[in-house]
Parts: structure tokens; C-alpha cells; sequence
């Protein structure tokens, strides 16, 4: 029996070979779409997963918070974890703290070949780095790795680029051109599902030696570290974040009047989806986009499902009058049933191979366009093929139990005589309509949904940066002799006709990095102690193309500038109760030295607001102050910033590469354009935004697939009133027309149910951004332009069916019944 | 074989009641070959569907095999349906994906008998129709009357007592009716009870017992040896 079924089932599906393609290819790219947004969505769950301890793990973040500000740091400062050891030892295990140096690029040279390279993932980490995190010694002893001061483990990869193939332990590495380490250790580099890289790791104890003091080290002000506590096991957090606030009170004794400070605990496992304080590690995930593609795949998915319902029970009934054969011949209701089931199931399974082929062809391409290493292990384990199996059942169940109901019902004796049965019932229209209408509903939210977040994406980009990112070339220049030699470097750069403008500043604009300093507005009591502060040196608005709003910028002419001047931005204006920006001018703060000196600062100019630190917070104030060369403080200029001439890009680069040489003939002359390094800064943004809108059109697709099956079914359905129509004068528009109209309705029908539905979406969504786009007539204008565009699609789609039926020769399509 | 009683037939829409049937009193015996003639409409239809156990009367009783079926289950009936009675149809009612050995082999199939077996009932049957040579064709490769022949062929493969047709020569020229005529002929002198609804008089020359229906009722019933009315 099941034999006949089968063949049945392979003829049938061979004989309608477009419809069968259609119908199945839809469901293939559903589950294809549903699977790699799948694999994506566990690997983002995945993070930090692979450490053994990793339930017990967990990071402390501060929050401090003033009448003013509110800071969400994920590190602490230095004392913090030795202190938490020491404090809860019963309900603590180990603590490691992680310290970057606060640079953003370093070099390290080979002390045998003086080659040196760039390493981008550099800690200072206590020695009980090993205990806490599951991390592989390949060479080394992970007991004592980091014990003694100056020890260095390297990953692999690292120890291939400074040592070939030499064995590296033992060998001198040098830091910031003097500061010898030797290998003690070499790691495999850390699976890509975690929240740090590490590509050299240095021992904490070399510190004091780095800095020449211990001092720092004590202090509860400056909160550069990140720390991870390991939990005992069987300690809530909850039980030792209860006792934090008493720990608070006690240690952080100089902390300002009216300033609070919260400690907390957060699940490393939390830590990349859910954590977006300041100061990460790295760029984390964000849960947003594993519901947004959670919530696009089972769109997806229901959409082509609805298709594969939609054809498969508007092509049952041309089965009735076989199932009418059957009835007569003895077959029960319920092989009828079976054997629909099974023809369903047979589909189904040709539509889970497709997929499974389809993802295998992207899969590749999919991993280059996230920069994520997916492979089919990510969905070829035990609890995705549970899944896919019960989705295979589903699906199956859903496409083959309506017909199947629907024709093993038929009564033998109706559908051999009366051809009632035969043709839809009006409820059966109404729910396929219903179904459409439902597809493209959701169709129209995707492209509205993914459009506006687009937007908003370029809109954060483009428009409220407030400098100029063109042409500009940034230079890492910490501990190089470039910042020693700052002047002659610029003296010598500009004599170039490619280059226009030098300067030179302590944090990439746009970055996250945050820099506080101790500039309080005189005469203001409430105003918070601390401000936001860029240190600058001279032409910095001049070469960012930073407009001044009032006063001056810092000069040469006034050679105290770096003794007595500031700027301030619009956004201070505020704090220091000034209505225009002129009005500030004059107005003094107050800058507290590390000896607790006060020193009176004037402000000078107040430029417009410019977004220094990450576009996805509010604009600050801030406080721009002016280095001085040769000052001790010149390790607060970690970059240099060249702008290049309009069109000469090639010669400016070489030019300045030229420059750097001839003043600097030791560190390697690295660059990076600064619109270039805001891209990557927020390429994980423009890459999700591209990846949704990828699914967003697949969407559509399948979509459409379905609807040129339904058209092409009710085409070969109205062939013979097509005919009749035809020989009583209708013409091949107005028979176009006919067909058209009815899916062109439900397309209008869709786009309107939409409206307001995407509204409340991207009205929810939006309010997370400090800087969103104006939703006004140009919603309206988005609104109208997917309208008119699902329609054409729809029109394109259904049109072509229509006019094939509409173009067939009368009589043949009369005689066709 | 079949006996009915006052049988009625009522199709109700939504605001017309139409009677097919009206009050068919009726008595066919083992191994006849009976005849239904009538205008269109007359009700021929919808009486072979009731007589097939396709259908219930509204009204009536109706004896198949001594059994009382008129108030049966669509389950029930498609238990005695099955092995006992055939159909022959104006439009062949083949399946158009299966072959003519699968066609022929269906009832069987449903019948749950084992394959062996089935080979060779169905290959008898299809002989027995000279289409042998067939049996690996589709139907929309073969002409009407070989269709026609297939279908007698899968009507009697599970020896059927009764077997009803539907005007079997209605879509086929009169040389393949005659053709089909004579196999149901030779059926009958085999022992095949045989009620056939027809058009045509020439057809129901081959009958015995002939039933003249107008508007639902029995105007007009000729045995071979005289009439009543």
C-alpha cells in the first residue's frame, strides 16, 4: 500500500513539475533562512560557554553616579579584587583582574631581531588567570606562567610571527622600546566565542616596575581593571552583591561628596549579548539582534509555510475526483488520509534536503559576510536535529492535514456527480485570502522593519558626528618618539603639499573610550567634580573641521593656552548656567591636580557638539584642553591626526610615511583612516542591519513564490471562463485585469494592517537611541513607496500567469474542462 | 439480489427541494442484466448510485444481498461495497497517474490482499479484457474503448456480484460500445449481476429486465417474457 502511495505521490509531484518546484524551493529557502539564522543565534548564545567554570564566573562592574552623570563602567579600580578576596574569602574563590595599559594599540619588538609588530589584545592579568578561565598552555606550566614579574604568554599564532618556528619560551620580548619580558608560556588563542582575545598576556606584578610606583595600585579613584570574581561553589551572586554596598562604604573612602557608587555582579556568560557598559573589552553582541533574526527566521519560516499550505491544499482539490475513484473502490477514510499525509511528508522531506543543500552552498558565505567561523557542527548537533525533525513534523502535519482532512471527508457519490465539491469552498477561499493577507503582512513589517533600521544605522553614521572624516589619516603615536617629537613631525609634514592639517589627540573620535579628568565649573557646588575631557594638541578643531560657535581656538599667540585655557562644547553650557555660548565665555573651572592643587582654567571658545565617544550615547560635556609638548603628560596624546588634500590620498600617505621615517626610524608607521575605523567601529551595526536586510528580501521571495503559485492555480482554474470571457469579446487586458485584481487587493489589504503595526515596532525601537531619525512624512513616504512596491512585485508576479491564461486561444481553453 | 422498497430520493439547497426518486419499488435477481432507460433528470443516476451503496435514500428500504442497507453507515456501505460490487462509468474514471496493471489493481489493494496474489488476479482480469499488452500503459495513452475495457477489468477483478455501469458507452463510437456490450454481455452469461443505466435502446437490447424511469418514478418495466406497468 504505502508502495502505491509512494508512487502516486513521486508521479504527482513529477507531473506538476513547476508547481512542485515552486512549492518545494519556498519551503527549502525558509529552512534554509531558518537554519543559518539558527547556527548564528547559537553561536552568539554560545559565548563564553567553553569555560569549565564558567557558571561560577562572574565580572564586577561599577556604576557611579552624580547629580549630573551616570557612568556604567565595566571595570573597577586596582584594589578592588585583591580586596574582594580578602574580604569574602569564604564565598570567593580566586579574582583575576585584566589591565590593557589604557592604550589602544601596542608594539612589541623581538629583542634578537628588533622586528617589531603590532599586538592588538594585550592584558596585564593576575597569575590566577589559568585557575579561573579554561585556556590551553601548550608550552609552559599554567601554576606559575604569570608568578614572576616581567613573564609574557603568547598565543601560537603570536609565537609564529615573533619566533617562526623557535621554540619561544624564554626568549625576550620588548615593550614600549625598553621594557623587557620574557616568555614563560605559550596558549592557544581563544576560541572565537569569547568576550576578550587575548594575544599576549603579561603579569600583573610587572607593574610596579612598568610604572615605577606602587602607589597606583592603591588607589580607588581610577577604575581601569576589569575584575572577575570565581564563585565558590554553591555562592549566589545575589549572597555576595548583598554585601557590597558595606564593602563600598568602607574602601572607597576618597570617593566625591554627592558621587554613588554600585558595585555589581554580571554572568560572564552574560556578558556578550547582554552587557553595553563602558569600557567592554571588546564590541560585544547584543540580544537585540538575536530576537530581531530569531523573529525574521520563524517569519520566515511561517511564511513559506503558509505557502507550502496554500498550494498544497489549492492543488488538492484537482484530486478530488481520484479520491472519488478511490471512495468507490473501497478505500477508507483513513488510507485516504494516510496517503495524503504521506504525499505531505514526502514534500516536506524534499524541501528539508533542498534546504539542507542550500545552506551548505551559503554556509560559507554567510560566515565571510558576519565574519564568524559557522560550521555544520554548528548544525549538526543533537538539539538542532531534534528541532529540525519536530519542524519536519510540523510542517508536514500543518501543509498535509488540511487537504488531507478536507479529501478523505469527500463523500464518493458528490464528487463523482456533483462537481460542487471539486471546486473551493468560500471558506476555503476566504482562508487561503486570509493567509496571503497574512503573508504579506509580515512581508511589508520585514521591509519597513529592516528599512527603518537602516536608516537609523546611516543616520547614527552620517549625521551627527560633527567632524570631518574624510581625508583624515590617524596615527597611533603612544611611547613612540613621534610624540616626543611631535612638533618637528608636524613641522616637517605640512612642508608636504598633500597634507593640510596636523594634530594630535588622546582618544580616536567616535571610539567608546571615555577619559575623565578633574574639571569642575568655579562657583558651581552641585556641579559634578569630574568632567569628560579630550586632550588636544593646537589646530585640532581646525584639522576635525569643528565648528566654533564663540571666543577662539587654542593658539601659538597665546603661549599659556595649555597653562589657563580650555573649550568647552555646547552641551556644557548647561552645567555652567550659560544661555548662549558667548555668555560662557570667561567662565572659570577649576582643575584638581594629583596633589589635590586647585588650578583656576579660563574657558576660551565653545565649539558645537561633535560625538567624541560612541554615537549610541547623548553628547556630554565636555572639556577640551591643550597638551604641551614636552610635558610629562604627553603620554595623554596617543594619536596623531593628518588631513589630506582633496584627491591626493596616494602621495599624502606616501608623504607622510616619508615624514615619520625621517623623525622616527624605530616604530613601524602604522595609519588608519579615521572614517574607515569609525566603519569597523560599528561594523558589527552595518553588518546586522545588511544581514537582516538579506532575509529581509528572502522574505519577499518566498513571499512571492508563493503568490505566482496561487496565481498560476487560479489561472489553470479559470481557464474556461477565461475562454468564455474571450469569445464574448473580452480583451487580454481586461482578462489580466480580472485575474489581478483580486491579489492586488490583498496586497493593499496587507500593506494597511501593517501600518500600524510597524509603527508601534520602530516607536518601541527607537527609544533607545539618543540620536534617532525623525519619524514624520517621511515614515508616510516610506509607508506609500513599500506599498507601491509589494504591489508591483505582486502585479509583476501575478501578471505573468494572468497573462499567459489570458493569451491561450478560447478554444482551447473552453475544450480544455 | 436487490429489492427496494418506496424508495425516495430528496436533494435539498437552500431553497428548492427536488425529489430524484419517488417511491421505486424495484426487484433484481442474481444474474440478470437489467436496463435503466430514461430522459436526463429522470432520476437514473441518482437510483445506480443508491443501488451502488454511493448514496442513502431518504425515504424506503433498500435489501442488497438480503442485508438491509437503507439507514447504513458511509462506513459500513464501503465494507459491503468492497468486493462485491464494480463500477463502470461513462468517463472511464481511471487514475490518470497510475498504470493500467495499478488501475486494475487498486481494489485489491484495499481488499488488503497479498501482493502474489494480487499479480495475478489483476493480470487474469486484464487478459480477460484482451489488454494484456496494455498493462503497462497509462490511461491517456490508450483510446476510449481500451479505457472502457480497463475499467470493466478493474470492475470484475474482485469478483464482483453486481457490477453497475454508468452509461458505459456513452463517451465511445458504436464500435467500441458494441465492443463493451459484448464483454458485459459475456460477464453476465458468466453469472455477473449487471444493472446498467443507458440512453440508448440498442444497449439495452442486451438486457433482460428493463426499467423505464420519468420524473422519479417507474413508468414503464419489461422482463424478457412481458410488461408490466
Amino acid at each position: 500500500m504505502i508502495k502505491n502511495y509512494l508512487k502516486i505521490a513521486f508521479r504527482n509531484l513529477g507531473k506538476r513539475k513547476g508547481f512542485t518546484f515552486i512549492n518545494v524551493l519556498g519551503l527549502a529557502i525558509g529552512i534554509a533562512s531558518c537554519l543559518l539564522i539558527a547556527a548564528y543565534v547559537l553561536h552568539e548564545l554560545s559565548y563564553d560557554q567553553f569555560h569549565e567554570k564558567s557558571d561560577r564566573i562572574y565580572r564586577v562592574t561599577q556604576t557611579t553616579e552624580t547629580s549630573s552623570k551616570n557612568e556604567s563602567g565595566a571595570t573597577t579600580p586596582f584594589p578592588v579584587g585583591p580586596t574582594l578576596q580578602n574580604d569574602f574569602s569564604g564565598q570567593i574563590e580566586k579574582t583575576v583582574r585584566f589591565f590593557d595599559m589604557q592604550e589602544e594599540v601596542r608594539t612589541i619588538l623581538n629583542a634578537q631581531t628588533e622586528e617589531s609588530f603590532r599586538v592588538d589584545h594585550f592584558y596585564v592579568v593576575d597569575s590566577t588567570f589559568f585557575d579561573v578561565f579554561s585556556a590551553d598552555l601548550v608550552r609552559g606550566n599554567p601554576k606559575t606562567a604569570l608568578d614572576e614579574p616581567r613573564s609574557a604568554v603568547i598565543t601560537e599564532e603570536q609565537a609564529r610571527r615573533f619566533f617562526g618556528d623557535e621554540n619561544p619560551i624564554g626568549k625576550q620580548l620588548i615593550f614600549k622600546g625598553v621594557e623587557e619580558f620574557t616568555v614563560t608560556g605559550v596558549m592557544k588563542a581563544l576560541p572565537e566565542t569569547s568576550h576578550f582575545q587575548v594575544d599576549m598576556l603579561v603579569s600583573f606584578n610587572s607593574l610596579p616596575e612598568l610604572y615605577g610606583s606602587r602607589e597606583f595600585l592603591e588607589r580607588w579613584f581610577w577604575n581601569p581593571c576589569w575584575t572577575y570574581v570565581l564563585l565558590k561553589d554553591g555562592v549566589a551572586p545575589q549572597e555576595l552583591e548583598s554585601q557590597f554596598s558595606g564593602f563600598v562604604d568602607k574602601n572607597y573612602a576618597d570617593r566625591e561628596k554627592g558621587e554613588t557608587i554600585t558595585l555589581s555582579l554580571q554572568s560572564l556568560t552574560d556578558i556578550h549579548l547582554y552587557s553595553n557598559l563602558d569600557q567592554e573589552m571588546e564590541a560585544n553582541g547584543s540580544i537585540f539582534y538575536v530576537y530581531l533574526f530569531s523573529v525574521v527566521a520563524v517569519l520566515i519560516l511561517v511564511i513559506a509555510g503558509i505557502n507550502f499550505m496554500n498550494l498544497s491544499t489549492a492543488r488538492s482539490t484537482e484530486r478530488a475526483r481520484e479520491v472519488g475513484i478511490r471512495r468507490v473502490l473501497g478505500a477508507q477514510r483513513g488510507q485516504l488520509f494516510g496517503q495524503f499525509m504521506g504525499e505531505s511528508m514526502l514534500m516536506t522531506g524534499l524541501g528539508f534536503l533542498m534546504a539542507l543543500f542550500l545552506v551548505y552552498l551559503s554556509l560559507p558565505w554567510f560566515n565571510k559576510f558576519l565574519n564568524i567561523p559557522l560550521g555544520a557542527e554548528v548544525i549538526m548537533n543533537g538539539k538542532v536535529i531534534a528541532g529540525l525533525l519536530i519542524l519536519f513534523v510540523i510542517v508536514a502535519l500543518l501543509a498535509g492535514l488540511y487537504p488531507a482532512l478536507y479529501l478523505s471527508g469527500f463523500k464518493p457519490v458528490s464528487i463523482m456527480h456533483g462537481s460542487k465539491s471539486t471546486q473551493s469552498g468560500a471558506g476555503e477561499k476566504l482562508l487561503r485570502k486570509g493567509l496571503v493577507v497574512f503573508q504579506f503582512t509580515l512581508s511589508v513589517v520585514l521591509i519597513i522593519g529592516t528599512l527603518i533600521v537602516y536608516l537609523q544605522l546611516q543616520h547614527m553614521q552620517d549625521k551627527k558626528m560633527g567632524f570631518d572624516q574624510e581625508q583624515v589619516v590617524v596615527m597611533p603615536i603612544t611611547q613612540t618618539l613621534i610624540a616626543w617629537e611631535f612638533d618637528q613631525f608636524k613641522e616637517k609634514a605640512l612642508k608636504s603639499p598633500h597634507i593640510t592639517g596636523v594634530t594630535g589627540m588622546s582618544k580616536i573620535l567616535g571610539s567608546d573610550r571615555q577619559i575623565f579628568s578633574k574639571y569642575s565649573p568655579a562657583n558651581q557646588p552641585d556641579a559634578p567634580p569630574t568632567n569628560m575631557t579630550l586632550h588636544v594638541r593646537h589646530d585640532f578643531l581646525e584639522t576635525y573641521g569643528i565648528e566654533l560657535l564663540a571666543g577662539r581656538s587654542f593658539s601659538r599667540d597665546y603661549p599659556a593656552d595649555a597653562e589657563n585655557s580650555i573649550l568647552i562644547n555646547k552641551s556644557m553650557l548647561n552645567q555652567i548656567n550659560a544661555q548662549t555660548p558667548r555668555d560662557a565665555l570667561g567662565a572659570r573651572f577649576y582643575y584638581t591636580t594629583a596633589e589635590d592643587e586647585r588650578k583656576p582654567f579660563e574657558v576660551i571658545g565653545v565649539v558645537d557638539d561633535f560625538n567624541y565617544t560612541s554615537i549610541k550615547k547623548e553628547i556630554s560635556p565636555l572639556v577640551i584642553n591643550l597638551v604641551k609638548e614636552g610635558r610629562p603628560t604627553v603620554r595623554n596624546i596617543e594619536f596623531a591626526t593628518v588631513k589630506l588634500a582633496a584627491g591626493s590620498t596616494q602621495n599624502g600617505i606616501e608623504d607622510l610615511r616619508a615624514t615619520w621615517k625621517g623623525v622616527n626610524h624605530i616604530d613601524p608607521f602604522t595609519y588608519f583612516f579615521q572614517d574607515e575605523k569609525l566603519k569597523e567601529i560599528y561594523k558589527s551595526e552595518a553588518q546586522m542591519s545588511s544581514v537582516s536586510g538579506f532575509f529581509t528580501l528572502l522574505c519577499i521571495l518566498v513571499a512571492c513564490l508563493g503568490l505566482f503559485g496561487l496565481a498560476s492555480y487560479t489561472a489553470s482554474r479559470r481557464t474556461k471562463e477565461i475562454g468564455i470571457r474571450k469569445t464574448l469579446g473580452a480583451s487580454v487586458p481586461n482578462i489580466v485585469a480580472l485575474l489581478s485584481k483580486d491579489y492586488l487587493k490583498l496586497i493593499v489589504i496587507s500593506n494597511i494592517i501593517a501600518w500600524p503595526v510597524i509603527y508601534y515596532l520602530v516607536v518601541q525601537w527607537l527609544q533607545e537611541f539618543p540620536y534617532r531619525i525623525e519619524l514624520g512624512w517621511n515614515l508616510a513616504a516610506i509607508f506609500v513607496t513599500v506599498g507601491i512596491v509589494t504591489i508591483g512585485i505582486g502585479l509583476l508576479t501575478v501578471s505573468y500567469q494572468s497573462l499567459r491564461a489570458a493569451l491561450i486561444n478560447p478554444v482551447d481553453s473552453i475544450q480544455q474542462e | 439480489m436487490i429489492k427496494t422498497n418506496n424508495l425516495k430520493k430528496v436533494y435539498t439547497t437552500d431553497e428548492v427541494e427536488t425529489t430524484a426518486l419517488n417511491g421505486i419499488d424495484l426487484e433484481i435477481s442474481e444474474g440478470e442484466f437489467c436496463a435503466i432507460m430514461g430522459p436526463s433528470g429522470c432520476g437514473k443516476s441518482t437510483l445506480l448510485n443508491i443501488l451502488g451503496l454511493l448514496d442513502n435514500p431518504t425515504e424506503g428500504t433498500y435489501q442488497f444481498l438480503d442485508y438491509e442497507v437503507s439507514d447504513k453507515s458511509e462506513r459500513e456501505r464501503a465494507r459491503l461495497r468492497k468486493g462485491n460490487i464494480g463500477f463502470v462509468f461513462q468517463s472511464f474514471n481511471l487514475i490518470d497517474e497510475l498504470t493500467v496493471f495499478e488501475n486494475v489493481e487498486l481494489p485489491l489493494l484495499y481488499l488488503g490482499m497479498p501482493e502474489d496474489e494480487r499479480k495475478e488476479k489483476a493480470e487474469a482480469a486484464i487478459d480477460r479484457m484482451n489488454m494484456i499488452h496494455r498493462r503497462n500503459h497509462f490511461p491517456q495513452q490508450l483510446s476510449g474503448g481500451q479505457q472502457q475495457r480497463v475499467a470493466i477489468s478493474r470492475a470484475v477483478v474482485a469478483n464482483a456480484k453486481l457490477i453497475l455501469a454508468d452509461e458505459p458507452t456513452g463517451n465511445l463510437d458504436s464500435d467500441h460500445g458494441d465492443e463493451v456490450m459484448k464483454l458485459l454481455a459475456e460477464l453476465n452469461d458468466q453469472g455477473t449481476t449487471i444493472v446498467m443505466v443507458t440512453h440508448s435502446p440498442h444497449d439495452a437490447g442486451y438486457a433482460e429486465h428493463t426499467i423505464n424511469l420519468f420524473d422519479g418514478q417507474i413508468v414503464q418495466e419489461e422482463v424478457e417474457d412481458g410488461f408490466h406497468v
